[in-house]
Parts: structure tokens; C-alpha cells; sequence
């Protein structure tokens, strides 16, 4: 998939224009990346989605291609902006999808508008034992100024392979970097929205169902029980041979427990 | 400040708007962006309707792979005044847009009124020209295995490539040329190479000088006073037989406006008015 088969828009929100891609026809399903990443990352998920879904993936504030917003937004708050754009462009949220600190917004799309979020899909979670533990986990090396440091491929995958695809390709890392300088001196916004927000006490309150996808080899997926314990009605899949965006190293696989949980009406998969 | 994606026939481009009324397009170099010009939006009044655009493979904009051509750049930038409802304005193009500029302006003169040329590669003769080639991408711009330009502290922009940096240039415009260059991505020369193309077809200096002389419109030659090319801006006005002016923003380089933007608005406002 090129950039040529997406299409892309700009939205004035409250907090200034919103970029989006969107691609394929059927059932909406919103795509929501997490920190310092962009829509740009959905790319295979997005070509994988193109006969079964109208995905719509949207940059965050201070994210990708999105304008800049100052400090202080919370997950409620991020959870509101995607509703707008996506007001501004004429989608209903019927299916949410938000990967790592994308899941928290999806939640909280689901909280907050429980008549047209039918379900969500939390993929790869970040779920901390302690806020201190997350916080380490969200501070990478950075300028005085914020901006994270970009990397190779070979440092990704030796210093940091928890946040990367099992064999993640050239583009993968060239699009890692590109969103890092893009959140540049923004770069803590989003986890520091995710370490305001408790899971523990927004998932006993979710009122559609949930699909828990983990990769395989992604760090907290070993230690999931007690996330999984905090949902009521939810379903788990587990993707052999993938980390952090599965849709990277296993887009068939991903796709076919996406189509399954969520049955959207045009699929061609069998369920 | 006002963004917008506009669907081109080289795919999505972006635009960032300032102001309202006489349309002023701002047309960036290789491997830049519009946010390189947020500093002249900024100093510009309001009554001047600034228009910078994102090149293909550049900023927000959509990538194309393979090569482009000069003509490629003029033809979409059109493609967007059109979009945009804009029947006349002035251009101005910084380095290697000085030459989507003049085709603009070959192409379409009643929409393209006033050309302002900033800080145009420019050699004086060929031996000078290949010879800047040959050293220029090793030194100037080194690239990683996939073609894409490495990032730099502020520092070593200063020390590595001082021609192509504003004389006391900010924390945020070195990170705005890293994140233009990485948005360039592996196109990060494209445009580059659509010049030097185009050069080798019409006999590399000659080329760019022939398509100035069939300027029918006014010219303002702009220059920053330590830009290395500056030195030759005589020869290079001489090429213009339009109507034309040469000024030279004393204490900048690279990009005028991040040094001293009110100064590169009033010479502007003085031109187009």
C-alpha cells in the first residue's frame, strides 16, 4: 500500500486540525495509535482491513500530522477530539481499535459514548504493576527540549525490542522515527495522559464487549491475567510470532481475529 | 494559521495558510517543508494571504517514488492555486523553487505575477557546478543506506553545512530540519535531482539562466548576505530581462526570515505592492 491508496484529511477541532488516513469500505473501525506514534503505523493493518472494514486512523494532538496542543490533555479528553474529528468527517465509532496508550482512548470512547461504540479492541495494552514503573517505561533518552532520540533498526532491536514487530522492516523504523521528531517537544504528552488514567477503574466499567489481542512475544503479555481480570466481557486472542504491532509481523492473523470478534456485516472471511 | 490537504495528480499535498487577501505562495527547497517558513508567515501582515506548500515526497504531503521533474512540481503547485480559487499571485521560491517558480511563470503568466527568487543554487560556470555536485552530497548531505538524510544537533548544523543554516539559528528550526528530513524519507534528494536533471538535459548553468531570461514578469533577486552564492548575484541578475530588483538581507543566510523577519516582510511588502 502506497500513500496513493489512502485517502487523508484535515479537521479543525477544538484543539486545532486533526490529520486522519482512512481506507477500504464496511463497518467503521477507528484506529488509535499510541505515544510519540501516528497513523502512519497502521499502514499493513489498514491494506490487511481494506475488504472488511472502512478503517479510519487518526493522529493524535501533537502526533504525526496533527497540530501541536499544549500539556495537559487527559485519555477523556483525547477520547473527545477523536470523537470530533470523526464528527467532522460524518463516522460513527461503531468499532474502536487503540494499540498500547491507544487503548486507553478507545476505553474511554467506549465510556463515553455507549450508544454507538458496539465494541473495542485492545491491542498490546500497556499495563504497569506501578505508576513508577510506568513512568520509566515512558521516558526515553531525549533532548533538554523533549525531542526523543531516533534510532537504527539494530538499536531498536537491541535496546528497546519490547516496542518493536519481531522483524520490523526499513519503513517500520523510518516511520518510528518520522512520528518521534513529529510529537518532538511533545513527546510526553500522551504517557503522561496515560499515567492520569487507571485501568482499574475504567475497565469494570465497560459497557461493550472487548478483544484483548497480545503479540505473542510482547513484554506484559506473559503477566495479562490480572488486566484480563479486570474486564467482564471480554475475549483474548494471542498472535504467534508477533510483538508490538502485530499487524506488522502477522497481518493475516490479525486480521482474521478482528473480522471474527467484531463481524463486521461485509466481510468475505469465514468467521 | 490554516492547513489543509488538497488531492493533486502526484496524490495529497498540504498547505498552511496565513492572512487574508493578495495571495503570496511560499515555495520551499530539497527536502524542506512549510514549516520552514512559519517565521515569514508570522512577520507578514494581515492583509497579505500567505500560501506555503508542502512539495510531494515533502512535509505532510503525499510520497511519490521515482524521479520528478521540474515541470512535475510547477504543474501540482498549480493544481493547488487552482484548488485554492487563486487567479494571481506573487511566488516566491527559496534555492531550488526559485526553478518551480520560473516554470510556473513560463507556463501560466497571468496567475504567476511577481516572482521573488531567494537564495538560488546558482555557479557561475559549469567546471564550478559539477565540482559543487561531486562534494556536495557526501559533505553537505549524507544519507543512510536508504537514501535518507541523517539528522544533526543544531551544532553540527552549524559546523557541517553553515551555508544552509540561518546565522543564529533556534533549538526549533534544527528540529524542524530534522523532521522535514526524515518526512522526506528516502525522496529526500528527489528534487535535487529533478534540478540536476534538467541541467544535464539543457547544458547544465545555461538552462537556468535561458529560462529566467524568458521572464516576462518582475523579479526580486533576494539574497542573504553570507549565502556562498551571493557573491555572483550580479551575473545571475543579468540573466533576468524583465523588469528586476536584487536585494541582500545583510546579517542572514540560508533562510532570511528566521534571522530577521520583519526585514524580509518590508522588502517583500515594498516588491509586491
Amino acid at each position: 500500500m502506497t500513500d496513493g491508496d489512502v485517502e487523508r484529511g484535515l479537521v479543525k477541532t477544538s484543539v486545532g486540525y486533526i490529520h486522519y488516513r482512512a481506507s477500504g469500505s464496511g463497518d467503521p473501525l477507528v484506529l488509535i495509535h499510541g505515544q510519540r506514534r501516528s497513523s502512519a503505523l497502521y499502514r499493513e493493518l489498514m491494506e490487511a482491513l481494506r475488504g472488511d472494514f472502512r478503517t479510519i486512523a487518526v493522529d493524535l494532538p501533537s502526533c504525526g500530522s496533527s497540530d501541536h496542543v499544549p500539556d495537559g490533555l487527559r485519555m477523556p479528553d483525547y477520547a473527545r477530539i477523536v470523537a470530533e474529528t470523526l464528527e467532522g468527517i460524518g463516522v460513527r465509532p461503531t468499532y474502536v481499535l487503540g494499540h498500547n496508550a491507544g487503548g486507553r482512548v478507545a476505553t474511554h470512547m467506549a465510556l463515553t459514548f455507549p450508544d454507538v461504540v458496539k465494541k473495542i479492541v485492545l491491542t498490546n495494552p500497556a499495563w504497569w504493576p506501578t505508576p513508577e514503573f510506568g513512568l520509566k517505561a515512558i521516558t526515553k533518552p531525549m533532548s533538554e527540549r523533549g525531542v526523543v532520540h531516533t534510532r537504527t533498526r539494530e538499536d531498536y532491536l537491541s535496546l528497546e525490542p519490547g516496542h518493536c514487530p519481531m522483524d520490523p522492516p526499513d519503513s517500520w523504523v523510518e516511520r518510528v522515527n518520522q512520528a518521534m521528531l513529529e510529537s518532538g517537544t511533545d513527546s510526553m504528552q500522551v504517557g503522561a495522559g496515560s499515567l492520569a488514567d487507571d485501568w482499574r477503574v475504567t475497565l469494570p466499567q465497560l459497557p461493550c464487549p472487548a478483544l484483548l489481542l497480545w503479540g505473542e512475544h510482547f513484554i506484559y503479555t506473559r503477566n495479562s491475567g490480572e488486566f484480563e481480570d479486570l474486564l467482564n466481557n471480554h475475549e483474548k486472542a494471542v498472535i504467534a510470532g508477533a510483538r508490538f504491532d502485530p499487524w506488522i509481523d502477522q497481518p493475516g492473523a490479525v486480521r482474521a481475529e478482528l473480522v471474527k470478534f467484531l463481524e463486521p456485516s461485509r466481510s468475505s472471511v469465514e468467521a | 494559521m490554516e492547513r489543509g490537504l488538497i488531492k493533486t495528480s502526484l496524490g495529497y499535498m498540504q498547505y498552511r495558510s496565513s492572512g487574508s487577501g493578495y495571495p503570496l505562495v511560499l515555495l520551499h527547497g530539497n527536502a524542506k517543508s512549510s514549516v520552514m517558513f512559519l517565521e515569514l508567515m508570522e512577520a507578514l501582515p494581515d492583509d497579505v494571504r500567505a500560501i506555503a506548500i508542502d512539495f510531494p515526497s515533502c512535509g505532510d504531503s503525499d510520497h511519490v517514488e521515482g524521479a520528478l521533474r521540474i515541470d512535475d512540481y510547477a504543474r501540482v503547485t498549480l493544481e493547488m492555486l487552482d484548488a485554492l480559487g487563486i487567479t494571481g499571485a506573487t511566488v516566491l521560491g527559496q534555492a531550488y523553487a526559485v526553478r518551480v517558480a520560473t516554470k510556473m511563470a513560463l507556463s501560466s503568466p497571468k496567475i504567476v505575477e511577481k516572482i521573488i527568487m531567494v537564495n538560488c543554487p546558482w555557479y557561475a560556470s559549469k567546471e564550478a557546478q559539477i565540482a559543487g555536485r561531486a562534494s556536495r552530497n557526501a559533505k553537505i548531505r549524507p544519507t543512510d543506506d536508504n537514501g535518507i538524510i541523517f539528522t544533526r544537533t543544531l551544532d553540527e548544523y552549524l559546523a557541517l553545512d553553515p551555508g544552509h543554516a540561518p546565522m543564529n539559528p533556534t533549538e526549533s528550526y534544527a528540529e524542524r530540519r530534522n523532521l522535514v528530513s526524515l518526512q522526506a524519507g528516502r525522496e529526500g534528494l528527489q528534487m535535487l535531482h529533478s534540478a540536476e536533471r534538467e541541467d544535464d538535459e539543457d547544458g547544465l548553468v545555461e538552462y537556468l539562466l535561458a529560462s529566467m531570461s524568458r521572464l516576462e514578469c518582475p523579479v526580486m533577486n533576494m539574497w542573504g548576505e553570507h549565502f556562498p552564492c551571493t557573491p555572483h548575484r550580479e551575473d545571475f541578475a543579468r540573466a533576468v530581462k524583465s523588469e528586476h530588483r536584487t536585494v541582500v538581507i545583510e546579517g542572514t543566510r540560508f533562510d532570511p526570515w528566521v534571522d530577521r523577519p520583519d526585514e524580509v516582510s518590508r522588502q517583500i511588502m515594498s516588491f509586491i505592492r
